[in-house]
């Protein structure tokens, strides 16, 4: 009876302080993602009623998709962060015009292949003004000629 | 006692040893100080030469407007006035407000003693912006033989430099979605964005056919979509291109004066 006792209090026991798999135990809670060089800002522009919506659509988006499937985007600014910049800057027609080139080249399996300049966290540096139509160019500093040398 | 031999004279900030040491901080390009001592010493003594050289150490941090308002206020009689107004000239070119440059140079005597220097800033400043380029053999007469070679390469370029058309590029790819993109130089893209309109346009196609209604809608504003995308990137793109040659060159002209000195004197003597 005593032996069948503290079987089961072993087994009581052994249930209680075993290490679970919902939990964490001691480890550091790290995180490897590289940390984006523009944090999220999820406050609704508030210049017109249309800039409140595209923003409260990009917020509910990072929520409830991005965020959990974590820095994936390859671009800087990210597709959602210049789609609601390229309609602030331009229009509704020209910024969806606009993010649907960017949707495109994004599919682009070589566009890694000497044709974007790097940002400062790995990734392609690709500007809203320089879509816009208005002839502006903005490059940055460090960027070296290597495709478009004078002959 | 040893605090008194310890003790820092007092002479060692006499307007001659501020001027001594300003001299040797703006001949080792530590200008920020040398103006700092330099002015210094102006409260004590006016003196053209120390003048000039804070509007020149300005200049070299490229502090071009406070530059400009140094040389600018130098006046007509004095010894500096050429000097001063050669870089007055000088700094409309380094500020890129080439038009000011050129209006300043034909409002300008021939009897200027630097009126060729300002000439040559003022034909080289053609080769920036957008204004028509002068005639080769007026750009010649300004250059010596050396120099003539090296900026006619340059017009060169700058007649030919090649560019994109933006309407072509929209057209082609009206045609062919990312014919436009190939064009501009962006292969990967165009091919990206043939294969997408053409993977859309076959499931609206498959779709309709197959008797679903709402995914061939679907699918034909996807393509829709697409496509009218692609051919705004395609403008885009080519624009891109033509900016990317422009500012390509600039670059290689800007190091190239930069070197050249601007086909300017220099002031080699102000650190001997």
């Amino acid at each position: 009876m005593k032996f069948k006792l503290l079987l089961i209090l072993s087994f009581v026991y052994g249930n209680l302080i075993a290490q679970t798999d919902w939990e964490r135990w001691d480890a550091d809670n790290s995180v490897f993602q590289l940390k984006g060089i523009q944090e999220r800002d999820y406050s609704l522009d508030k210049s017109n009623v249309g800039m409140m919506a595209l923003t409260a659509l990009r917020d509910l988006y990072w929520f409830a998709f991005s965020d959990l499937d974590g820095d994936n985007c390859p671009f800087h600014p990210t597709c959602s962060s210049f789609f609601v910049e390229a309609v602030k800057k331009t229009n509704l027609l020209q910024g969806l015009l606009m993010f649907a080139d960017r949707f495109t080249r994004d599919t682009n399996f070589f566009k890694g292949f000497n044709h974007y300049e790097i940002d400062e966290t790995g990734k392609f540096f690709d500007p809203v003004d320089n879509y816009t139509l208005t002839g502006t160019y903005i490059r940055k500093q460090s960027y070296h000629k290597r495709k478009y040398k004078l002959k | 006692m040893p605090i008194v031999l310890l003790a820092q004279p007092a002479e060692l900030f006499q307007p001659g040893n501020r001027l001594k040491f300003g001299n040797y901080l703006f001949c080792s390009n530590d200008y920020l100080r040398a103006i700092d001592e330099f002015q210094n010493f102006l409260k004590y003594k006016k003196n053209d030469t120390v003048f000039f050289k804070i509007g020149l150490a300005y200049e070299k941090m490229r502090k071009y407007d406070i530059a400009q308002l140094y040389f600018a206020s130098y006046p007509e009689k004095n010894a500096f006035y050429p000097e001063a107004r050669l870089e007055f000239h000088k700094l409309f070119f380094l500020k890129k407000e080439f038009s000011a440059l050129r209006e300043n140079v034909a409002r300008t005597g021939k009897n200027f003693e630097y009126y060729p220097e300002i000439k040559r800033l003022s034909y080289i400043s053609y080769l920036f912006d957008d204004t028509d380029l002068p005639d080769s053999n007026n750009f010649k007469l300004w250059f010596n033989n050396s120099g003539q070679k090296k900026i006619i390469r340059y017009y060169r370029i700058k007649l030919n430099l090649p560019q994109k058309s933006l309407t072509v590029a929209g057209m082609l790819s009206a045609v062919i979605p990312g014919l436009g993109k190939i064009y501009a130089g962006e292969t990967g893209d165009g091919i990206t964005a043939l294969i997408v309109n053409g993977l859309l346009g076959f499931l609206a196609y498959d779709n309709f056919r197959a008797g679903h209604k709402f995914r061939g809608w679907l699918f034909s504003g996807l393509t829709a979509f697409f496509y009218a995308g692609n051919i705004y990137g395609s403008v885009a793109a080519a624009q891109i291109y033509n900016n990317k040659i422009k500012t390509g060159y600039k670059q290689e002209l800007e190091m190239f004066l930069e070197r050249e000195n601007y086909f300017l004197p220099d002031y080699k003597n102000l650190c001997k």
